[in-house]
């Protein structure tokens, strides 16, 4: 039959999947809430980091006068403090009480008041004040109190003779490893990506292809089950043949999640613009960098956007067809529990193999991976970005990724056709392979009347 | 025009279940495929229609092989269903789009079998308030309309091909007659029509030729009406008013079964009726029916199935 034959009606099974599946309302309120949470993500992350408290970064004040009341032996560096958006704030040093505080940011609209006080138990405190009914905001308050701080800082270290450099040192984190002597070499490889953050890459991309995997493999299933749960088998197969019926579906489910990816970014991009319009945007470079990943993600450009792009696609669709197999084999939802066990152990098969073939350190092993299919979509994208493959290895890897994905194609194919008018639990895997191997027999032995 | 179904084979390895099946339809009309259960009936009609792989013979439509291309198809399967949750305009427009029936014609169509076969008040149930109408869902049907949607499925394409299998299957009196009307009228169009069923009152009313298989063979096979001629008329019924047992072992007549004075004979041929009626006749018994016929597609069935085979 020609290939335009065989996918003949695949549109409408593509639309009606599509028509079905988001008249659904359940379907509605989860999209919804992933919008919400997506919009949500940055505002809410940077409360719990806490970053507003030690932020010194707000892009404005309106702020005019500081009543400070400083209780302690460490001088406050005027000059130090009054710099960028602080700078045209008049700094008054005053002795008053906690409640002479609120005679003297009544005084003006922008007037606040912070104490510092020291104790040999609870150790430094510096605490802001401003007026009930005053038209500054607490971010803003927030900011210079925070800015004080910053300053009381400065000015101990100084006190303490540590310059810029040592200063630089004390702010930044201390990385160990321990190793071999013989497996000794330096942290940094040639293209100046070390092993920590390849790692964290190549599990962070792996894990990204597995939920993709994951997502499709629930879609998939239901999908296919449908027809056979409906009885609905035999009145479409006279119209459409079985591969038009898996691909429209499988296209369909494509949508599904192209849809909810695309709605979470659009969510991720508002929640970056309200958290830049509310306050510091300090706290994501502090969440990268806890991540391990902060130079990869400095260095990412449209070009590298696009291979990864490609590559999840890849990923994906590999995954989708791999489903539709072991799908094809279920007649009812109770089949999707059982079968649906060994899919998930599967991809995560593919997961562990980009989580931890890292750890090796073996640049044989990485390009190995990189060029094995099925373990190519895990693995070779990460291994490009990390600067561990090159770029004509990785487009030999997208070709065995794409062949892979033909062969799994004409298996979907084969096997969605053997199992379409399949009922009862679906078979064991040498079961299958048996089905199969007596389907071509019959096929080429004549069977002459007698 | 005309369906060949020539030497069709499927074995699922040493179990042979459909066993070099071959007939034809030259003109339209209606042809019974009849079997006891797992005869071979369904696995037929689905290698047929491409369902299942065939490991034997062919199956041409105007010489051309079978196929969704070169043949449209209706088939109502014995085994049948429609998406509970989904609308039924929306399955119906989706049915008729696979068969390349889109668009205003599809509504038309839909319109057209809808008021056909009653069910207009599922489909285009009336407004509430403001909220425009919705078609119900499939699960808010009774079995029997859902069969009516299904019925409406397999025809939206004007079918030149048309397979029914057991269509009659959990149908009230109502939407029996309804059904039957709709398959006369197909045949009156000109449709092939293929009837699978285990109601041999229904495919005497519609069919012509059959074939009854018979564990994966064929048993019998021809026209309905020469085959049954070929019995002659050999089954008698009598209604009587008083006892006739002994006028009937008398004459020699095989009484088959007795319902109050109803009685179920059968004879050699109609001699023997002739002389029985006579014998009646002398003894003064009151006869309120007499009837000489030929044997009844269901009793031809029985016999045919109950027979044993050429050893294999």
């Amino acid at each position: 039959m020609k290939l335009s034959n065989r996918l003949r009606g695949m549109g409408h099974v593509f639309r009606f999947s599509v028509q079905q599946h988001y008249a659904m309302m359940g379907v509605k309120i989860l999209l919804l809430m992933l919008f919400v949470i997506a919009v949500a993500a940055l505002p809410v992350a940077r409360i719990f980091t806490g970053s507003g408290n030690t932020d010194i970064m707000a892009e404005s004040t309106d702020v005019t006068m500081l009543y400070l009341r400083n209780e302690t032996e460490i001088p406050f560096d005027t000059a130090y403090f009054q710099q960028d958006i602080y700078k045209d704030i008049t700094v008054v040093e005053t002795e008053s009480s906690n409640e002479t505080f609120g005679q003297l940011v009544a005084e003006s609209k922008g007037c606040m008041a912070v104490a510092v006080t020291a104790d040999a138990q609870t150790g430094l405190s510096v605490e802001g004040f401003y007026a009930a009914d005053s038209e500054l905001d607490e971010f803003d308050v927030d900011s210079v109190t925070a800015a004080v701080a910053e300053t009381l800082r400065h000015s101990m270290l100084a006190q303490a003779g540590v310059d810029a450099n040592q200063l630089e040192m004390l702010n930044s984190e201390i990385s160990m490893k321990v190793s071999d002597l013989s497996d000794y070499r330096p942290e940094e490889n040639e293209n100046g990506v070390d092993t920590a953050t390849f790692g964290m890459v190549s599990t962070y991309y792996s894990m990204l292809v597995m939920i993709m995997g994951s997502l499709a493999m629930g879609y998939i299933f239901q999908l296919c089950v449908d027809e056979k749960s409906s009885k609905l088998v035999e009145l479409l197969m006279v119209s459409i043949s079985p591969a038009a019926l898996l691909f429209g579906k499988i296209l369909a489910v494509t949508l599904f999640i192209t849809v909810g990816i695309v709605l979470v970014l659009i969510g991720l991009c508002i929640s970056y613009a309200v958290a830049k319009a509310t306050g510091s945007t300090q706290f994501i470079q502090e969440l990268l960098d806890s991540m391990s990943i902060t130079n990869i993600v400095n260095e990412v450009h449209v070009g590298t956007l696009l291979i990864m792009l490609f590559s999840v696609f890849i990923g994906y669709a590999t995954l989708a067809l791999l489903c539709s197999i072991p799908a094809a084999c279920c007649s009812k939802n109770e089949d999707i529990q059982t079968v649906s066990i060994y899919t998930v152990l599967f991809i995560m098969v593919g997961y562990m193999a980009g989580a931890f073939v890292p750890m090796f350190e073996s640049s044989a092993a990485d390009t190995f991976f990189s060029l094995c299919p099925y373990f190519s979509i895990f693995m070779a994208p990460a291994n490009y970005i990390c600067g561990k493959l090159s770029l004509p290895l990785l487009v030999v890897s997208w070709v065995i990724s794409i062949a892979f994905m033909f062969v799994l194609l004409l298996i979907a194919d084969k096997v969605y056709h053997m199992m379409i008018l399949h009922r009862g639990a679906p078979p064991k895997l040498k079961n299958l392979i048996g089905m199969w191997r007596q389907d071509k027999t019959n096929k080429e032995v004549p069977h002459e009347k007698a | 025009m005309g369906l060949i179904v020539s030497d069709l084979y499927k074995c699922y390895g040493s179990k042979v279940v459909v066993d070099h099946l071959s007939f034809e339809m030259q003109q339209p009309g209606v042809y019974a495929l009849l079997g006891t259960n797992g005869a071979g009936k369904t696995t037929s009609i689905r290698m047929m229609l491409n369902m299942l792989a065939k490991d034997g013979g062919k199956v041409l439509w105007n010489d051309n092989p079978l196929s969704v291309e070169t043949c449209n198809v209706g088939y109502l399967a014995e085994e049948r269903g429609l998406y509970p949750k989904a609308a039924l305009m929306d399955q119906l427009l989706y049915f008729a789009g696979l068969r390349g029936v889109t668009g205003a014609e599809a509504k038309k169509r839909i319109r057209y079998w809808a008021e056909r076969l009653e069910a207009v008040e599922y489909l285009y149930p009336p407004a509430k308030g403001r909220a425009p109408a919705k078609s119900k869902k499939a699960d808010q049907l009774s079995k029997g309309n859902q069969q009516k949607i299904q019925l409406m499925a397999s025809l939206l394409s004007d079918p030149d091909l048309i397979i029914f299998d057991e269509p009659l299957s959990g149908l009230d009196p109502v939407n029996a007659d309804l059904f039957k009307s709709v398959i006369r009228e197909e045949i009156e169009k000109g449709k092939y029509i293929i009837m699978s069923s285990h109601q041999m009152t229904t495919i005497e009313e519609f069919c012509t030729d059959l074939t009854i298989l018979d564990r994966s063979k064929t048993v019998l096979q021809g026209n309905l009406a020469e085959i049954k001629k070929s019995y002659g008329r050999i089954n008698l019924q009598i209604k009587t008013e008083t006892e006739i047992a002994p006028q009937i072992e008398k004459a020699g007549v095989t009484l088959l079964s007795r319902v109050g004075f109803t009685y179920e004979c059968k004879v050699t041929g109609e001699e023997q009726a002739n002389a029985l009626l006579r014998q009646l006749v002398n003894d003064s018994i009151q006869l309120i029916a007499f009837e000489l016929r030929e044997p009844s597609l269901h009793e031809i069935f029985v016999e045919k199935v109950g027979e044993p085979h050429e050893a294999e």
